[in-house]
This record gives structure tokens, sequence and C-alpha cells, in this order.
């Protein structure tokens, strides 16, 4: 019996969700183990027919056949290298990119909200590499972006509400002391500064002082 | 906007996470707008369903980075690249961007219809298969409804139901989908 079809695991779902994911999900009352082509399946048998593609994702539908053969024959010849070496697929891809978009190179990321911190990030680089640092974004009304700091950073309030987690705040540099040995901390560097400790003790002080007293 | 930007160097961005590869009928919605981005930000779409994204660059930002300035683990890895680069051949070679438009223009003319006969749904928006119905109240119990009766739709903000069906959906099954989705705001009005 595989995950997906023991029934006493599937009717547990919710409650056992509920001990162990966070909480940041209001999810419809429905469990899905199936899917073939526009069409969902519950885990008891109900069809579903599928106006979302999991929120624009399942853009070929669910089980396409071509897309499954060509994943599981990846996946029985080779996964993840890492991008410290080549591998035959990325040049391909990046290609058919530039032909489809007029912009000749990619940066390959894992998610939409992480294309967006690329792209803030190169602009910056942009203009930091042309010795001319800017630094400010404008960004249009009702818009959303993603749910990670850079792309919160230009997603409208009115779309995503409150500011309180919206920005990254000035983080302050610390060096840890690492024990054992940190591999990326040459022996010779001089042990933990009073300078960077100061700087730190300051932060939490500022901090503290910030937030509401309980 | 390209004013702005050639007269003030702004590099521009066009987040095409959503409407970008094929969901509103085109590659990229920034043609359909004249826009001429610098920098591209694309997902969703393009692993149909094994994650993966892109910053797409124009060469003059792409001369300003260098080794090291940026980078990630998991990004582009075989996997990923090939769930894409089979999204990307059936996205132009096998039909599916025709089939976005044509099926698109099914739901333009249903959803109009549909917009004239509930009051409450003041406003369609969208293109291809990416459409928005603003709505005059919660739209909360539309999507519950529209569950009931075997659809799968969502809310976006308070007031707006949100349609992306897969870009394959046949005519058929979207009008069978319409119209569950006639009858879902139907009894959501009813119960007013």
């Amino acid at each position: 019996m595989t995950i997906s079809q023991n029934a006493t695991a599937i009717a547990d779902v919710p409650a056992r969700e509920a001990r162990h994911i966070l909480q940041v999900y209001r999810r419809m009352p429905v469990t899905f183990v199936r899917g073939e082509g526009v069409r969902l399946f519950d885990a008891n048998g109900r069809e579903y027919l599928d106006l979302l593609s999991g929120v624009g994702v399942a853009s070929l539908g669910h089980a396409h056949p071509i897309l499954a053969r060509a994943i599981a024959e990846q996946a029985q010849t080779l996964i993840h290298t890492s991008n410290l070496f080549y591998h035959p697929l990325q040049a391909l891809l990046a290609e058919e990119l530039a032909a489809l978009s007029g912009l000749p190179r990619a940066f390959f990321c894992n998610s939409g909200t992480e294309a967006v911190e690329a792209c803030l990030k190169f602009a910056r680089r942009y203009w930091h590499t042309r010795g001319e640092p800017r630094a400010e974004f404008v960004a249009l009304e009702e818009s959303f972006h993603g749910r990670t700091f850079g792309s919160l950073s230009v997603t409208s309030e009115s779309t995503i509400g409150s500011r309180s987690s919206r920005s990254c705040p000035s983080s302050v540099s610390c060096r840890a002391e690492i024990r054992p040995r940190c591999w990326r901390r040459s022996r010779e560097r001089p042990p933990q500064s009073s300078q960077s400790l100061s700087r730190a003790r300051a932060a939490f002080g500022r901090s503290r002082a910030r937030s509401p007293t309980p | 906007m390209n004013q702005a930007s050639e007269r003030t160097g702004a590099r521009l961005i066009a987040d095409e996470v959503q409407c970008g590869l094929g969901r509103t009928g085109r590659p990229f919605y920034f043609t359909a707008i004249g826009l001429k981005p610098h920098l591209v930000s694309i997902g969703k779409a393009l692993g149909s369903g094994v994650p993966i994204g892109a910053a797409l660059l124009s060469e003059d930002v792409a001369a300003t980075i260098s080794y090291g300035d940026h980078g990630t683990t998991y990004g582009g890895n075989l996997l990923a690249c090939r769930a894409a680069l089979t999204f990307l051949d059936l996205l132009t070679n096998g039909g599916v961007i025709a089939n976005v438009a044509r099926v698109g223009e099914l739901f333009e003319r249903r959803l109009a219809q549909i917009a004239r006969k509930h009051a409450f749904v003041k406003e369609v928006r969208g293109e291809g298969l990416m459409w928005g119905l603003e709505l005059s109240r919660d739209a909360a119990p539309v999507v519950l409804a529209g569950l009931e009766r075997g659809i799968i739709i969502n809310r976006t903000s308070e007031t707006v139901v949100r349609l992306l069906p897969p870009l394959v959906i046949t005519e058929a099954d979207a009008d069978d989908a319409l119209s569950r989705l006639d009858a879902a705001l139907a009894v959501v009005g009813v119960s007013e």
C-alpha cells in the first residue's frame, strides 16, 4: 500500500497537520491524492475540474504523460549536481528562453520569488558596478511579487496587509565563535573582536528598547 | 515606462511569474504592452510542478554581474531543467499556446455572460487563461460553493475569485467548469 492510498492516514491528515505543520495556510477541506489532465481526485475518489493549476503551476495539467516520462527518465539518469559543475541541460534551457524572450542571459533558481529577488539584486548590482550606487525600487500599486523579504519590499501594502513583517531590518554583523573549528574561517584570523561584540550588544539593546512591553 | 527608463537610466523589471509562459496566450505579457524590460522573472508554469524559476537579463545588466555575485545550490538542476525543456517544447511546438488563445476566447465569452447574470459580479478581468472576478461581496463562499460542485478556484483578496486553469484545458471541460462556476455563483447569490 502506498502512502497516498493509506485510507487511515488520509483521514487523519487535517488533525496531524494541526499538530505539526506551521499554521500559515487556511486549507480548503479536501485532500487530493491523484490527478489526470485537468482533473483532480480526492481521497474518496471524487472528481474535480481544476481551474487553478496549483496556482498557475501545473500548466500541462496533472500527470501529463510526456512530462511524467521525461521526469522519470531524468530521475533514473541524474537529478542534481549543483552549480559547481556543468551539466547538459541548463544551456539548452537558457537558449530556449533567450529565443522566446529576447533577453540573452538566464539565472536559474527554484521559485518565482527567488527570481524576483535575483532581479532586484542584479538591478542594484548594475548601478553598483557602474560606480553610481542606486538602491531604490519603484513598484506598482496593488502588486504581488512574492513572500520573501526582497519581493515583499516591492509588493504593495494593499495586497499583503501590514508592514510588520515586510522589510528586513538592518542587520549587524557579529562574527560567531564556533567550536569545533568552522571550515570557512581561516585559523590565521584574529579572535572575535570586542568591537563586533559590542555592536551586537548595542543592536540587541536597541531592539529590546523598541519592543512593546508584553 | 520605456521613456522614463531611457531618461533616468532606471532598469525595468517585468515580473512574469504568473502572467508569463503562455498564461495569456503569448510567451510573455510584456510584449503585449510594448514594455522593454531589462530583467524578467519567471517561475510557476516553467517546471509544470517541478520547482524552477529564472531571472532573464539583458546583456547590459548581465555585463555588470561577476563570478560570486549570486548563486544557488539547487537552481537549474537536471530534473528541473528537463521538466522546463519538456514544458517549453509542448508550449511552442505542441500547440499549447494556440490552445490558450482558443479556450481563452471561450472563457472571455462565458465569463461576460456570467457577470451579466449575477449582479454581485462587478467586473471580469483577464486574458487567455488568467481571469479574476471582482465581486461586491466576500468571495470565500463562492470558492466553497465551487468546491461542492467539483471545481477548484481560489480567492486572491477578500472580493476576487481567481481562475488559472491548466493551459491544456479543452473547450468541453472549460464549458463544463464554467457552468459549475455559474451554479456556485447562483447559490451564493440566493443566500444573500
